[in-house]
């Protein structure tokens, strides 16, 4: 915060002292901070609100009870699936789809700009959807929503582009981390999937609006962590094989339901748009038909995933609900109806997990671990497999359950389910979704699997243009050395250069000893090409030395060895294709 | 200055006054979602509680499966509610639903691991499923739990039903155990549940410490049919036939149709009538009793040795043999001078009376009084 030069008599007389420093009580980057507080405060109510509304409205389509009456089970999707089509066809086309991907839009394509008609569209219709039985979920909207307001409220207060690029997900990391009550889950998941990259900065303000939101989700919706899970404790490493197979499990799952939604959806979308009217809805009847069995498949279903994880259903039911959210979620999403992924993926993992687990235990009884815990692994390796954040999945399943004993069979199964995932479906699902909209955002996956060029792949040997000051070469010989350019090591060990004639003119007037280097960055064969580029600057050659005795010579390194590097290095014609999917 | 520098500045300049124009936005926010947030909540607890009064109305009138949907409904309303939770179970458990009512349950415990209720629970569980240990493990939970109301009286149950628990898996030494606990912390004027801690000392073979709580029992209520036959079946056991005698006449009158206490009753006359070993008898009348029982054994060894359809056991033919050829000598006058001769054929009275049981099963009447006169003295040495 700035205030003007005053004179004593108040007014402030900026001709009188014009040098004098502005008195700020704080510093932009300071405001900024103090904003992502702001914004994380602002964005829990909103998604306090949001969750309020999901329910409201669906005791009002559906009643109080858990099990929806069954003469409105396909009478309440399918007329509310009319509804959402028209206010997403006419008013708020941008509130189609999860959320995520159109955060990662604001920021890479629209300069952080959400326009504050999505952020009520995404509130409605999300809200309608999930309450009257589509197969989705509330984490991504929140997370938009969240993106969305901290966009509105950077713009309104007129930030500067950058600060407003990187306000959107500040406020999405907000709303996702209301919406699940774990700041550090959303934390994680912002700086993986949306932002890409750790920085101090934006890691400070992303912790500050996630911290301040929770906070106020909290103080609203109690404290309490998502889910109650019965205790676990891991009774003999042998168990962790168990949880190895239920990550193959989820792994496949994975597979099938990104696979399901790469064959639907473009498939849905190029049919003519008035079909996009009836799209939802008809997922709607489709989900009401699969609801007059298992209800349970309708809606974000945590109530349900709560009741698996206390064991309250066979591995066969629990079996069957998996395949069936799987198919519901895939057919929701696909039409367009606007609502999250996460929460279809967490249940997809708690019914796989279950089933596997109920199936393990009936083979293996020996084994002690309690179908909860199978659940919840199962959610880590849904998590992991289809949304492809391997870090969050592993702190998501910590956060929403409050059970840190989990986490070794977690991060067993977690790790096997993204394996397999990354190697059937090379493309994630939120860059697939956003290849299949016709737009090219960064891939942080592929950004994150990209080979980091060093200077020891770039670097070459012994050089004749390096040179050693006590021994230098007599006058006539210098003109005949190689180069324009020298590397020359001190007496005291320090690398330093000069140019030829420089050279020359030193050893002429027999300066030795006295010969006068310009000092020069050094570089480490562990540093990155790009670091070696910045500190490249016009120097034509730069010392490569050892990190534990810096006056010993490696390498030395030019700005075409870089090049040659990096062309070497180019992906082929047959790597540059895009892949089938 | 530059345009973006500018821009900054007014940014800066402005800042205050946007920054306060945030502040009350928010406040207004937080004020409005306050007002919506207290609605919610007082919808979700209006929810829950009426589900949970139609889950108690279902189970009271044994509609388990009902009650199992309705609690759960409440739940949704109330995760953290471990009333809700806690009835869900036990709607699980009446709807023989163990291993659903023990996940909650589980998830109860973890939260308050000394609750009473909740171990308790999870103790019938385990004892369900077999599993000894855990069920005693979380009974012990139960006792030393914490009860909110009656935390004595809840204790006492416990112990009860572990005992019984205990009993009826033969594991006699830990029940034992459990009830000398209950025993030092059972009220002496609680008849009821004196006369429960007796049968169960009964049960587990402490005939003595069955009778100190049949007579704490009918001190407080000195009519209490169960206790004075508790009582005088823990005489009999113990062998003080004579005091069984007095309790159990007791209790036949005050319940003539408790039948065991009436069988009771006449083996422990039968045994006073024909125990020749009781002090201050006259001579001639205890060789009387000798001769009587003597004869009595015999014909209890011939009719096994005759029992159509079993063949003749050749040790029990030669004891019919010889019992036949002592019976000429077991004389009143001669056993009424000759002690150790009396003795003798008392011994083998015994002999051939608990032949004939092994051979031909349980005795009853006179004979059964015989094996309990041949017990007793056998206890005496």
């Amino acid at each position: 915060m700035s205030t003007p030069a005053a004179t004593p008599g108040g007014a402030p007389d900026a001709a009188t002292v014009p040098s004098r420093p502005e008195r700020r009580l704080l510093g932009e980057d300071q405001v900024f901070l103090l904003l992502s507080i702001l914004i994380g405060v602002f964005a829990g109510l909103a998604v306090v609100c949001f969750r309020m509304s999901i329910d409201w409205m669906r005791w009002e389509l559906f009643g109080s009870g858990l099990l929806p009456p069954r003469s409105r089970v396909i009478l309440v999707p399918g007329a509310a699936g009319l509804v959402i089509a028209f206010l997403v066809v006419r008013f708020f086309p941008r509130a189609r789809g999860s959320g995520v991907n159109q955060t990662k839009s604001a920021l890479y394509i629209y300069d952080g700009y959400i326009p504050g008609n999505t952020i009520v569209g995404k509130f409605l219709t999300s809200a309608l959807a999930i309450a009257s039985g589509q197969s989705l979920g509330p984490e991504d909207p929140s997370l938009q929503i969240g993106a969305g307001l901290a966009s509105v409220i950077g713009r309104r207060l007129r930030l500067s582009r950058e600060n407003l690029r990187l306000l959107a997900p500040v406020g999405a990391a907000a709303g996702l981390a209301a919406a699940f009550n774990s700041p550090i889950a959303a934390v994680l998941f912002v700086i993986e999937e949306v932002i890409g990259r750790w920085s101090a900065s934006v890691l400070g303000a992303v912790v500050l609006s996630a911290v301040s939101s929770v906070v106020v989700e909290r103080w609203f919706l109690g404290a309490e962590p998502l889910f109650r899970t019965p205790g676990y404790r891991l009774q003999s490493p042998g168990e962790l094989l168990a949880y190895a197979v239920l990550g193959v499990a989820g792994g496949l799952a994975a597979v099938v339901f990104v696979k399901s939604i790469q064959f639907l959806r473009p498939r849905l979308k190029a049919l003519p748009r008035w079909t996009q009217y009836l799209q939802p809805a008809a997922a709607g009847v489709l989900i009401g038909v699969i609801g007059l069995w298992f209800p349970q498949v309708m809606g974000a279903g945590y109530e349900f995933m709560d009741q698996a994880m206390h064991d309250q259903y066979t591995w066969e039911v629990l079996g069957i609900l998996g395949g069936l959210k799987i198919l519901s979620t895939v057919l929701s999403f696909s039409s367009g109806t606007p609502g999250g992924l996460f929460a279809p993926t967490l249940f997809i993992g708690a019914m796989v997990g279950g089933a596997v687990g109920g199936v393990e235990r009936l083979l293996f009884p020996q084994l002690t671990g309690p179908i909860g815990a199978y659940a919840l692994v199962g959610m880590g390796a849904l998590f992991a497999g289809i949304l492809r954040a391997p870090m969050t999945s592993v702190f998501m399943v910590l956060e929403v359950s409050g059970n840190y004993a989990i986490i070794l069979p977690v991060i067993i199964s977690n790790t096997i389910a993204y394996l397999i995932s990354r190697s059937a479906q090379r493309t994630p699902i939120f860059d697939l979704l956003s290849r299949q909209d016709g737009l090219d955002l960064p891939s942080l996956e592929e950004d994150r699997e990209v080979a980091v060029l060093r200077v020891e792949d770039a670097m070459r040997g012994p050089d004749p243009r390096v040179l050693r000051e006590e021994a230098l070469p007599p006058a006539e010989a210098v003109q005949a050395l190689p180069g324009e350019f020298f590397l020359v090591r001190s007496r005291s060990g320090e690398w330093g250069g000069i140019r030829k004639d420089e050279l020359a003119k030193a050893v002429a007037e027999g300066a030795e000893g006295k010969v006068h280097l310009v000092h020069l960055p050094r570089l480490h064969p562990d540093h990155s090409l790009d670091v070696a580029l910045r500190l490249m600057g016009d120097w034509p050659l730069l010392p490569v030395v050892h990190r534990a005795d810096v006056g010993r010579l490696v390498g030395v390194l030019s700005l075409s060895d870089i090049v040659e590097a990096y062309r070497r290095h180019a992906p082929t014609r047959e790597e540059l294709v895009e892949p089938a999917d | 200055m530059t345009q973006t520098t500018q821009k900054r500045s007014n940014f800066l300049h402005r800042e205050p006054f946007l920054l306060a124009a945030l502040l009350v936005l928010i406040a207004g926010f937080f004020v409005f979602t306050s007002f919506a947030a207290k609605s919610y909540r007082h919808q979700e607890e209006s929810f829950g509680e009426s589900w949970y009064h139609q889950g108690e109305q279902a189970l009271s009138q044994g509609r388990a499966s009902e009650a199992v949907e309705d609690f759960r409904n409440a739940l949704a309303y109330s995760r953290d509610n471990d009333r809700y939770r806690l009835r869900l179970a036990q709607a699980l458990i009446a709807d023989q639903r163990p291993q659903e009512a023990r996940a909650h349950l589980l998830s109860l415990w973890e939260r308050e691991p000394g609750d009473g209720t909740v171990n308790l629970e999870l103790a019938r569980l385990e004892g369900r499923r077999g599993e000894l240990g855990q069920a005693l493990r979380y009974y012990h939970g139960a006792i030393y739990g914490v009860w909110p109301e009656e935390p004595s009286e809840h204790r006492w149950e416990t112990r009860f039903e572990v005992s019984e628990f205990l009993l009826g898996r033969q594991a006699n030494a830990q029940a034992q155990s459990e009830l000398l606990a209950l025993a030092a912390s059972l009220p002496r004027d609680d008849a009821a549940r004196q006369t429960r801690l007796g049968n169960l000392f009964l049960r587990a073979g402490l005939d003595g410490r069955a009778l100190t709580a049949f007579r704490n029992a009918l001190q407080a209520q000195p009519k209490l049919p169960a206790a004075l036959a508790g009582a005088g079946e823990a005489a009999f056991h113990a062998g003080d036939y004579r005091t069984a005698l007095s309790y159990l006449r007791r209790a036949a009158q005050e319940d003539p149709q408790n039948q065991h206490a009436s069988d009771l009753l006449t083996t422990a006359g039968l045994v006073l009538e024909l125990d020749p070993f009781q002090p201050r008898l006259p001579a001639k009348e205890r060789a009387r009793r000798v001769v009587h029982d003597f004869q009595t054994a015999l014909e209890r060894l011939q009719g096994c040795t005759q029992k159509a359809g079993s063949p003749a056991d050749p040790s029990l033919a030669s004891l019919y043999q010889e019992g036949t050829s002592r019976k000429r000598r077991v004389q009143e006058r001669v056993l009424a001078r000759d002690s150790d001769a009396l003795e003798g054929a008392m011994e083998f009275a015994f002999q051939m009376e608990q032949a004939a049981e092994r051979h031909c099963g349980a005795a009853t009447g006179e004979d059964l009084a015989l094996l309990l006169i041949a017990r007793k003295r056998e206890a005496e040495r």
